[in-house]
């Protein structure tokens, strides 16, 4: 009896092994690597991140990564959303189209959208020679290797998933609930304030959390199109390890992925206080 | 309580899709404070009428009037109707109260007058204490009862019912359609109510409005839909019946009659109206018995003319006759005033 129920759960949960079995070997493997990397250098010491939290270069770097990753995923969040909202009012024949348009640049390697970005913003680059031909301006501006340049092509990287995910929360509301708050009595907007907005708020925030998350790694971009003080923390890593600091590109890092969870922990909590949820009864 | 009541005119109200024409010049006048049901197969305009008047959809042409108001081109928030949606379309993130309140708020009701309001409707729908609760923790019924407060609180003037019944398994059906008809003679609110099913339209209605491609096809009090349908489609679609063709003369010698009636196409003879008692028929004619189905209160027979024409007959449990077997032939009658004559 014990015997055929444990073989039961165990058919039940069969199905799950081979991601299991990726997700240790790939993930937490390498991460427990780079745990032991980080605190043995050769033995125990918490030197690395005595190092890390007492050096204003590097809580700079972090708080900056902070920053720009909160920063990029709510510029994504304000242009999306309503980017998202316009697809789900379009007919139901036309959004397959804006959808494939929304998704097309997510195809193109993040490199080659970068390098694009100093093609558009370059000295030589076509706002600048635009503007110049028009007479707006005598001289080229400066517009890449500045902050600004990080934030519009990060932004620029990251919105389609903003869009996709805002989308697909929105399309699980039944279009009747806005019909019946419209035939309560809600003028269009209250309608939206009321019923839609709370309901797909769950998703935006959703989207907003992958951003974050993302961005909290990102290090080609500032590399590429920042300017010499928009350093990320990937950045730092990248450098330590070209130097061969491995014990301490292993802190940061560690530090990074600790600091991506604690916040989304409490993004979550905020969020299960204050927001409907689908899945709450 | 029942201070607003209106009447609804629709005056000659086209609506065409491309080139499916949903409506076709669709008039109709509801007197203030009467049930109607817009009753008829799908596609055939009823959802379409509904949600013109609610301000969903507009007409391509035509004008609706809510009272002596013409609100074709109001917003459905102008409109002041209450509505009751197939799926409930209860706010999921919102308590019981707070669906309930939501259109009191929109009217801009003072605070303590929303809590007094909400209250009383809720236990009008016997749905007292449940205001904390959030829908998705409510019965189907529950939710129903639910989508009726929210629409009825603020007391509208006309209230529209979508099918409003059919998510509902069969008992749970009948129950709410006890407290609706309780609802409408407390509120006396006018009550335009759309449904496909027929026994539900002939349970609540004042009047029914038989709709067929955009049209209707008989507008009748529903006692006068039953026994005087004015054709083959009305006929068929409310209740059951047999018709018998007119235009074959076998037929028509074949149920007992020397000629067929002046202008009928068909004749409509319910099941229940065939007896197999001769003092209750004076038009009497042999069939052959194929089949008999035990249902209850009833039984059903499934005959055939002579002329080959298969018959239903339907014959309350009474014992007075035995049963027939199957493959016997027998003397079938019915009244004359009975059967109903089809002109189309």
């Amino acid at each position: 009896m014990t015997g055929s129920l444990t073989a039961m759960r165990f058919g039940r949960h069969f199905p799950l092994i081979p991601a299991l079995a990726l997700v240790f070997a790939m993930f937490a493997v390498p991460v427990a690597f780079v745990f032991v990397e980080a605190v043995f250098a050769p033995e125990f010491s918490l030197a690395h991140f005595d190092r890390f939290f007492t050096r204003s270069v590097y809580l700079t770097v972090y708080w900056n990564t902070l920053f720009v990753s909160a920063t990029v995923a709510s510029i994504c969040l304000l242009i999306g959303y309503p980017m998202a909202l316009f697809i789900v009012g379009q007919p139901e024949r036309r959004r397959p189209l804006l959808l494939f348009l929304v998704l097309v640049p997510l195809w193109m390697s993040i490199l080659v959208r970068t390098y694009a970005w100093m093609v558009v913003l370059g000295r030589e680059g076509i706002v600048n020679s635009a503007l110049l031909w028009t007479g707006i301006i005598d001289q080229p501006m400066t517009l890449m290797f500045t902050t600004g340049s990080v934030y519009v092509a990060m932004v620029q990287i990251l919105l389609p998933i903003m869009v996709v995910t805002c989308y697909s929360a929105m399309t699980e509301i039944d279009p009747g609930l806005v019909r019946a708050a419209r035939v309560c009595g809600a003028p269009p907007f209250a309608a939206f304030r009321r019923v839609f907005l709370p309901l797909s708020l769950e998703g935006a925030l959703t989207g907003w959390s992958v951003i974050f998350i993302l961005s909290m790694g990102f290090f080609i971009v500032p590399a590429l199109v920042g300017g010499r003080r928009d350093v990320l923390l990937g950045n730092m890593i990248v450098n330590q390890i070209a130097q061969a600091n491995w014990g301490f590109a292993a802190a940061m890092a560690i530090v990074l992925l600790v600091s991506t969870v604690v916040l989304l922990a409490l993004v979550r909590l905020v969020a299960a206080r204050f927001l409907y949820s689908p899945r709450e009864v | 309580m029942n201070q607003g009541r209106a009447p609804v005119r629709f005056q000659n109200v086209s609506r065409s899709f491309g080139s499916v024409v949903a409506l076709d010049d669709f008039c109709l006048n509801i007197d203030a404070g009467e049930f109607i049901t817009l009753l008829g197969p799908s596609g055939s305009g009823k959802t379409t009428a509904l949600n013109i008047l609610a301000g969903f959809d507009r007409a391509t042409s035509g004008e609706v009037y809510i009272g002596e108001r013409a609100v074709g081109a109001l917003p459905p928030e102008k409109r002041n109707v209450g509505m009751v949606f197939q799926s409930f379309a209860l706010f999921p993130h919102m308590s019981v109260f707070e669906n309930v309140a939501f259109p009191l708020r929109m009217r801009g009701v003072a605070g303590p007058q929303i809590k007094q309001r909400v209250e009383r409707t809720l236990e009008m729908v016997q749905l007292a204490g449940y205001g904390t609760r959030r829908p998705a923790a409510l019965s189907g019924g529950q939710r129903q009862r639910v989508a009726l407060a929210r629409a009825v609180v603020a007391e509208p003037p006309v209230l529209l019912m979508d099918e409003s019944l059919s998510a509902l398994d069969l008992k749970l059906r009948e129950e709410l359609q006890e407290e609706i008809r309780r609802l409408h003679r407390e509120f006396g609110t006018t009550v335009v109510f759309v449904t496909h099913d027929q026994g539900e339209a002939l349970t609540l209605s004042d009047r029914i409005a038989l709709m067929d491609a955009g049209r209707i096809r008989q507008l009748d009090t529903p006692g006068a839909l039953y026994d005087r349908p004015a054709s083959r489609f009305v006929a068929d679609f409310i209740g059951r019946t047999n018709i018998v063709p007119m235009d074959d003369g076998s037929h028509v010698s074949a149920v007992g009659l020397d000629h067929a009636p002046d202008h009928a196409v068909a004749l409509s003879l319910r099941p229940e109206k065939l007896t197999r008692s001769p003092d209750r028929s004076d038009i009497r004619f042999e069939a052959t018995v194929q089949d008999v189905a035990f249902r209850g209160a009833t039984t059903e027979l499934r005959l055939c003319l002579a002329s080959g024409l298969p018959l239903r007959m339907s014959e309350p449990r009474s014992g007075a006759l035995s049963l027939p077997a199957r493959g016997e032939t027998i003397t079938v009658g019915f009244m004359r005033d009975d059967a109903t004559a089809l002109h189309e």
